[in-house]
Formats: structure tokens, C-alpha cells, sequence
């Protein structure tokens, strides 16, 4: 899949060892290391209805069984609902001619318009408004299922379920047989401490002396005596006599036959039964035939915010109102690493150097120094041996061409703060391109800059090429709260974080990219 | 509609039931007497929608198919927080190992997950009868697999599966078109051979769910008659103009709709079919419970929903146990169905609900603390104990 900046290019490591574009990773500030989606746990913030954004707590949320009260989808075609309004007057002219349509676009909140819809009717006998719902797109409406038109407008009920009272009787009887079963584990696991000297483990002994759940009390009761027997007293012996436990199913007297008429005569028409995406979107009812098919409660989408699972902090928090798109906390790794991209690379010769030149992009507001090392520099000062670790594995399996810089070491690069499009002043960006070394830094504009590099490519049967090297810089780091509250807040500490950048070049028979004429 | 039992459930702590079929999953929460969506076992990656249980997947694809469909289950169809709740996963008893820890190690580790129970779907469809003996069989989309249940107790080892369900109403389908159907292409007729057309399993399942049903017994032992060359006219059914885009219609003749699910009930080389599965499954069990078995069969599953099936099954059964295979093994010759209070495609999740509701669900599940420590799934196969 191809993208504008072709992002899926240069992938950036994660600190769970999988690579992933920039765009898609986060940072935390606490561990001061880049995570990705598998690397945070998500926690619904916000559930809300996305067509009239009512926005619900979530203990509400759930008894609603996640689902709005007036925003309702069609059942064909799953775009939302719009209700129209007719006059119906008290003689017999059909009201559809006058029918005041309300904004048939289907996001606009339903309330509003309705109200606003006047009387068009020049007849003096009292009309009153009926409402229905209607699709828009797919022009289904309750009138196919001959639904009669509601007087009011939430009045749209939801389906029952037909089996619900049996399910909630055969719940309640195993209610009843599994608590009893734990309140008998929970005794047995009580009263064999207290007679016997087996050793108990520690959780009972802490309980065992004081009645801290009422189970013994019924046993001390009864004597002693009793208690020394470890038998288990059947169910059925203390079934409460008050609640009898529910009928076990029937069979069914009468298998129901193949409805013939329906299946086998010429009559038989099958678009008037529903698909099966249809009947899977109301999961109780599933009706056979369009004509039963009934308006679906709109489902609540959500908001989640994301939490870093080594430290807990959140990484990224969004607004909890539904209206609102921005974020609390923001901390994308786009904010706080430079972004690479690849700018040109020529035809790829087997044996030679080849000269390519990538961009970097500083994304933050103030100015920072990149430092970067080819992978062979890393290994040879040999100071972070975990680092070395992802390094030679990653070597040996993927990477398939050396990459080197043109200067031999020290390669550290300053990078402009991130700027307006339209910023005019450029003392420091002068001062900055003064002190560039020529051989690395081809181009630098602003938060800009290009610098030169070479790929060899490792042997002859390579297919795509594949290569990756390191970057350091400074980031700024918030520590854990420290116990004693200081008046300044939490001190920021600094720290120098190295990435591993992994760029694929594309396949090796690609002809070179177009040089863009600053580079040249 | 909440009833007190659904506002007792509906609480931060209910625990999510899932039940993972091959085609299609459902899932919702605990103590609700209906899934709250069935959806495909799809996930969409880079804009092209896969299937999570694709064949031959390695196991690292496999398992980020199986994460981000985990991901979607939560928080696009419950929207409910993984952590600090319960989970309970129907499944099939014959799920493959790999998938079962595949499946704990997702939960419990990447989702944390407070624990993770594993619910037979044979089983959990009994607790929806409120009857501890029954024979259930599920008919779903990769094969037909049944197993009685005895006083609560799943008999593992006599679990059958024959591969004639959803998947294999498909094919036949397919080689059905092949024979008897022609295509009307841009306004020329052609016969679907000549067409070259290959179907995808979606534009087959739904002929399959609109145009074809289980054809009752009499009428499959005439066209049977026919095929093999009486003189008696059959009247088939009324054919269907199927529209396949823009300008493909599939004229579809009675006989294909009617006869697709045959594969179901025609007996194979090993004079297997689902009706078998029900006789030798009586067979292998023990005299005492014979009696009790033939007189509760469950049947649940996606496929048990085409219209007619239960009907030809009990006709076949009662066909077959008077012939030479079975009359003379098998004294029973009259069989009870039972409904359960549920569709037939969410009955396995139904069972599974009302177990994710009750007090002793911890004593049954995987808690997370002890898989961390020793990384045991308990498995009936493999004959690990949880410590």
C-alpha cells in the first residue's frame, strides 16, 4: 500500500523489538521509550452515540446495553435513520402529499428539525403529527413493515426477547446451586482446619479462629460433634422448599415441517428474505422475511485512552466529551523524534557504493542535536550490549545492504526547531548551516535537513534492499513523583535515547527516484 | 426490557463471553440472555479483509490476526476494559492446542485479563436446557460434531465430527452450479462451465441462506428414484434469478436449491452422514444411558437454522434404524428433539453466558497470577492439571 510519504519505508524499533512507521508509535515520558499498539493497554474513556453524540457514564452505558434510545439504524442497509413527520388530519385525505420533510441528511441532530417542520396544510380540522422513520439511502421505512406511524417521537420501542424469562429462571436456579456449591467449599475449607491438625494453609488460619464470614456459626450450633463427620450434605436436602427449581425443557411434541408453499412454489421470491448480514444485526429476533425486519438501536462507539504497561501512565488521553476531538495527552513518538524519509536513491549497482540521501525532519519546538552512528560503530564501542543484542540479530536475518555516512565519526547534526510554514527569520538557520560539515548535510531548510549516505549491498541474490543505522538525541523525560511534594513540581530529567531505524529501499530493480533540484 | 437478573449483570465486573467459531464469531457479556453481536471472524489489515483462522497460517501471523480480533471484540463490539475482568471462551473440545495457548497468552499476558475460562460448547448448550443428560450436536461452518453429556459430565471420548457442514454445503454448491445452472453474461447464455465462474464463500453463503433449504424425506427419496432412472415425474422446485453484479445473472434451478444440503444426510463411502453421527453415538454409549440420550438430542449450530433441517433429520434417523446397519443394534426407534431458548446459532454462547454468571466461575477458570508463574493451560487432551 502505497501513501504520499510512502511512511511503511522507514520503521522505527519499538521497545517490544517490532518495527512499526512513526506515525503509529507512541512515547512515554516516564520510561522514556517508544511504545507501540501491543505495547499499551486501551481503556474505554468515553461511550457516546456517533450519530447524535449523546454522551453516557459508563455504569449507564451498560445497563443501556450500549445502545441509543432515539438514534436508530436501518435494519437493510445499516445507515442511520431519519424521522419524518406527516400531518394526519382528522378527514380522510392521505397525508403524504403534505408531508414537511425534515433535512434528510442523516447526521443532523433528529430533535431540531422536527420541531421546526410547519403546518402546510390550508385545511382548518385539527391535524395532529405522526413521525416515522426512514432511510435515506436505501429508502426502507417502517412503513414496509407496516409499523403505525408513533404520535410521539422517542416512542420506538425495542423487540423483546421472546426467551428472556426462561433464561433468567434457568440463571437463577444455577445461581442458587452454584453458590451453595462455594458456600460448602468455603465450609469444608473452614471446618477441616478446626479439627484437624493438618497443617492450614495461611490463608484459612487468619480466619479460622474468628468467624469472619457466619459460616461457622451454624456449625457450632449443631455441636461440635457434627463437625468432626466430613460429609458433604447433599443438595437436595437443603434445597429451599420456597423456590422451586424450574421445569427442565420439554421436547417438542411436533417437529415443524418444511413450509412448502413458501419454498417449493413459483411464488417464491428471494429477495423478499433477508441476507444473512441482516439477520445477524438483531441477534434475538433474526427474522426470515424483509417484512419483519425492524429498526436497530444505534450501537455506541467509544473513546479510548491508551496506558503504557511498564510504568502505567498514560500515553495518550483523549477529551471525554464526544464532541471534541482533541487530546489531554498527546504524546506521540511524531512529537518527539525526528522523522527520517527517504529522498533519493539511484539505481542500484551490486558492487559499488551507492549514494542516497535522506531527509530528517525535527518535529519539535526547540532545537536538538542528532547524533548518528552506522550499526559497525555501535558494536565496536561495545558500551550498551542489549542494544548490540537487537543489533546482530536483526543483522543477520533481514538486513540485506551495509549503509555508512560520509564522515568517519562524530557525526552529530543540529537540527532547526520546528517552524510556521510561512517563518521568514533565518539567523539561526544560517548560523546552523555554517557549521554543517558539506560532506553530510547536503540541504537544510528550516526544520529540514538531507544528508548523504551509502549502501553496499551485501551479496549478489538480494531482492529488496534493506538496511538500518542508529540515532541518538535528547529527550526530556518526566520521573516518577518523588514521596516528599516539592514546591517546583516534578524535576524533568534528560537523557540521551538511541533508535534503531530500519528503511527499506524497495525492490532492487527499482530505477532511481527523481533528484530534486536543491540536492543537486 | 432490563429485567433484575440484567441490572444484577450489568455491572464493571461481568464477565465477557466469547465464543469463537470458524466463520462466525458472538460475544457479549455474562448473564445476558443474548449475544450483544455476531460478527465474521474477520479482521481487516492494510485495507483487505482476512480470515483470522486462515489454513495454513505460520503462528506469528496467526496470533496478530487473533490480537487485533481480540482488540476489535472488546472495544468495538462490547466496549468493555479487559482488565480486571473475567473471560469466558466457548469453544469446541477439539480446539488445537496451539490455539488454546495462543489464545491464554493473548488474554492473560497482552490483554491482562483477570482470568480466562475454558467452556466446552456442548456443554454450555445442556445449562440451557436446565437438564444435565442430553446428546448435543453443533453444526457449524467446518464440521458437524457431537458429544452427549452425561449428569453434567461432557463424555470427551466419545466425540464425534464429520466434516459435512457449512464449509461443505458451499462446495456443493458450487459443483451443483457447475452441472445444472447457466449464466446469462452481458445477454448471452452460457452454462456455468463454460462461464469459468468461481464463486467467493461469501456470494455462496448467501445462496446457500436464501435460496436453498433441506428438502423433506419423501422428496429426496423421489429425486433419488429419478436420478437413478424411474419413469415417476418429479416436480422440482422453482429456480431463482440470482444477480452476480452488473451484468451476470445465475439462473439457479429448483433442483440445486433443494438438493445442496444433501451432502448433510447423503451417506458416503463410509455410510457416514449426520444422521449417523447421532445412531453411533447411541451405539458407543453405555445401555443405561441409551434411553435418555435418544430422548434429549440438542442440536444447535449455524447450519441446524436452514429451513427443514431438524424435520429431514428425524426422519432420516427413524429411516435408518430400521435397516440392516442399525436394526439390529440399536432398540431405540423414536427420538426427542429439544428447543433451546436461544436462536441456534448462539446457543453454545448462551451456555456460556449463564456459567460466566455464576459464583464458581473462578474455581474453573485460569487465574492470571498462576499462569504468569507457570504458563499451564489446562488441557483434557494433554492431561495438564492446573497446580
Amino acid at each position: 500500500m502505497a501513501t504520499l510519504l510512502n511512511v511503511h519505508r522507514v520503521k522505527y524499533q519499538c521497545s517490544c523489538g517490532s518495527f512499526k512507521s512513526l506515525c503509529y508509535l507512541y512515547f512515554c515520558r516516564h520510561c522514556l521509550k517508544i511504545k507501540c499498539k501491543d505495547c499499551v493497554i486501551l481503556e474505554v474513556d468515553c461511550r457516546f452515540c456517533p450519530s447524535c453524540y449523546e454522551h453516557l457514564q459508563s455504569h449507564e452505558a451498560i445497563t443501556r446495553k450500549n445502545r441509543c434510545q432515539s438514534c436508530f439504524s436501518c435494519p437493510c442497509c445499516n445507515h442511520t435513520l431519519v424521522t419524518r413527520a406527516t400531518n394526519t388530519t382528522a378527514a380522510a385525505s392521505p397525508s403524504l402529499n403534505i408531508t414537511p420533510d425534515s433535512t434528510t441528511t442523516a447526521s443532523l441532530d433528529v430533535d431540531d428539525t422536527i420541531s421546526s417542520s410547519t403546518n402546510v396544510s390550508g385545511l382548518q380540522t385539527p391535524s395532529k403529527k405522526v413521525y416515522y422513520l426512514a432511510c435515506s439511502v436505501c429508502r426502507w421505512s417502517t412503513r414496509d413493515i407496516r409499523l403505525v406511524d408513533q404520535p410521539t417521537l422517542n416512542s420506538w420501542k425495542a423487540q423483546d426477547n421472546i426467551h428472556e424469562g426462561r433464561f433468567n429462571e434457568l440463571l437463577q436456579h444455577y445461581k442458587q446451586i452454584a453458590t451453595r456449591e462455594k458456600q460448602e467449599r468455603d465450609r469444608k475449607r473452614y471446618s477441616t482446619v478446626k479439627l484437624r491438625t493438618t497443617m492450614p494453609t495461611t490463608a484459612n488460619r487468619s480466619t479460622s479462629s474468628s468467624d469472619k464470614y457466619g459460616l461457622l456459626a451454624p456449625l457450632t450450633r449443631r455441636g461440635i460433634r457434627t463437625s468432626g463427620i466430613l460429609k458433604t450434605p447433599s443438595l437436595t436436602e437443603s434445597t429451599n422448599p420456597a423456590n422451586p427449581s424450574p421445569k427442565s425443557a420439554e421436547t417438542i411434541e411436533q417437529i415443524e415441517a418444511l413450509d412448502e408453499n413458501l419454498f417449493l412454489n413459483d411464488s417464491f421470491d428471494f429477495n423478499k428474505l433477508t441476507t444473512i448480514t441482516q439477520r445477524l444485526n438483531s441477534v434475538e429476533i433474526q427474522p426470515l422475511t424483509i417484512d419483519r425486519l425492524y429498526p436497530l438501536a444505534k450501537n455506541f462507539t467509544s473513546k479510548q485512552s491508551k496506558r503504557c504497561k511498564e510504568c502505567d501512565h498514560n500515553v495518550l488521553k483523549p477529551e471525554p466529551s464526544p464532541k471534541l476531538i482533541k487530546f489531554k495527552l498527546h504524546q506521540m513518538a511524531l512529537f518527539f523524534i525526528p522523522e527520517i524519509r527517504i529522498w533519493y536513491h539511484p539505481t542500484w549497482s551490486l558492487n559499488d557504493n551507492n549514494s542516497c540521501i535522506l531527509s530528517i525532519i525535527n518535529q519539535l519546538d526547540e532545537q536538538t542535536t542528532l547524533k548518528i552512528y552506522t550499526l559497525d560503530e555501535i558494536r565496536e564501542e561495545n558500551t550498551d550490549k542489549e542494544l548490540i543484542e537487537r543489533i546482530n540479530q536483526f543483522d543477520e536475518n533481514i538486513l540485506t545492504s551495509k549503509l555508512i555516512f560520509p564522515l568517519e565519526k562524530e557525526r552529530s547534526v543540529q537540527l532547526h526547531a520546528h517552524v510556521e510554514p510561512n517563518e521568514t527569520d533565518t539567523k539561526i538557520d544560517d548560523e546552523l548551516r555554517q557549521n554543517d560539515s558539506k560532506d553530510l548535510v547536503i540541504y537544510r531548510k528550516f526544520a529540514k535537513i538531507a544528508i548523504r549516505c551509502f549502501i553496499k549491498i551485501k551479496s549478489n541474490n538480494v531482492k529488496t534492499v534493506l538496511s538500518a543505522f542508529i540515532i541518538e538525541h535528547r529527550v526530556v523525560g518526566i520521573s516518577p513523583i518523588v514521596s516528599t511534594p516539592t514546591p517546583t513540581g516534578p524535576n524533568p530529567i534528560s537523557q540521551n535515547v538511541r533508535h534503531i531505524v530500519f528503511i527499506d529501499f524497495g525492490s532492487i530493480d527499482e530505477s532511481a527516484l527523481p533528484l530534486h533540484s536543491a540536492l543537486t | 426490557m432490563t429485567s433484575f437478573i440484567d441490572s444484577l449483570a450489568a455491572s464493571e465486573k461481568t464477565a465477557v463471553v466469547i465464543d469463537i467459531g470458524h466463520a462466525y464469531t458472538k460475544c457479549g457479556f455474562a448473564g445476558n440472555a443474548s449475544p450483544r453481536h455476531i460478527v465474521p471472524t474477520t479482521v481487516t489489515i492494510r485495507g483487505k479483509t482476512k480470515h483470522v483462522f486462515e489454513e495454513n497460517l505460520d503462528i506469528t501471523s496467526l496470533r496478530d490476526r487473533l490480537t487485533e480480533f481480540i482488540r476489535l471484540v472488546y472495544y468495538k463490539y462490547n466496549i468493555a476494559n479487559c482488565r480486571e475482568r473475567r473471560v469466558v471462551i466457548v469453544e469446541s473440545v477439539i480446539t488445537p492446542t496451539r490455539i488454546r495457548h495462543l489464545l491464554a497468552d493473548i488474554l492473560l499476558k497482552q490483554f491482562e485479563a483477570s482470568s480466562l475460562a475454558f467452556v466446552p460448547s456442548h456443554l454450555g448448550a445442556t445449562y440451557t436446557l436446565g437438564r444435565s443428560t442430553a446428546l448435543v450436536l453443533d453444526i457449524g461452518y467446518k464440521e458437524a460434531q457431537i458429544m452427549p453429556v452425561a449428569e453434567g459430565v461432557p463424555l470427551a471420548v466419545q466425540f464425534d465430527s464429520l466434516s459435512y457442514a457449512g464449509e461443505a454445503i458451499h462446495k456443493q454448491i458450487q459443483l451443483l452450479l457447475e452441472q445444472h445452472a447457466f449464466v446469462i453474461h452481458q445477454g448471452h447464455k452460457q452454462s456455468f462451465n463454460e462461464a469459468n465462474l468461481k464463486l467467493s464463500e461469501d456470494t455462496l453463503e448467501d445462496i446457500k441462506v436464501r435460496c436453498c433449504f433441506v428438502s423433506p424425506f419423501t422428496r429426496a427419496q423421489m429425486y433419488a428414484k429419478t436420478k437413478l432412472g424411474s419413469d415417476e415425474p418429479f416436480k422440482e422446485a422453482s429456480s431463482v434469478e440470482y444477480s452476480l453484479g452488473a451484468d451476470t445473472i445465475i439462473h439457479i434451478p429448483g433442483i440445486v436449491r433443494e438438493f445442496a444440503c444433501e451432502i448433510l444426510f447423503e451417506q458416503d463411502i463410509d455410510g457416514k452422514s449426520v444422521a449417523t453421527l447421532i445412531l453411533d453415538a447411541l451405539i458407543q454409549s453405555s445401555l443405561d444411558l441409551r434411553r435418555q440420550f435418544a430422548d434429549n438430542i440438542l442440536v444447535i449450530g449455524g447450519t441446524a437454522m436452514m429451513p427443514g433441517f431438524l424435520h429431514r433429520l428425524n426422519s432420516e434417523l427413524l429411516h435408518l434404524v430400521n435397516i440392516s446397519t442399525y436394526v439390529n443394534k440399536l432398540a431405540i426407534k423414536q427420538f426427542h428433539f429439544h428447543l433451546p431458548p436461544s436462536q441456534l446459532n448462539y446457543t453454545a454462547w448462551l451456555g456460556g453466558s449463564i456459567i460466566g454468571a455464576l459464583d464458581t466461575l473462578e474455581s474453573q477458570s485460569i487465574i492470571r497470577e498462576k499462569y504468569l508463574e507457570n504458563g499451564i493451560v489446562p488441557d483434557w487432551f494433554t492431561g495438564e492439571q492446573a497446580a
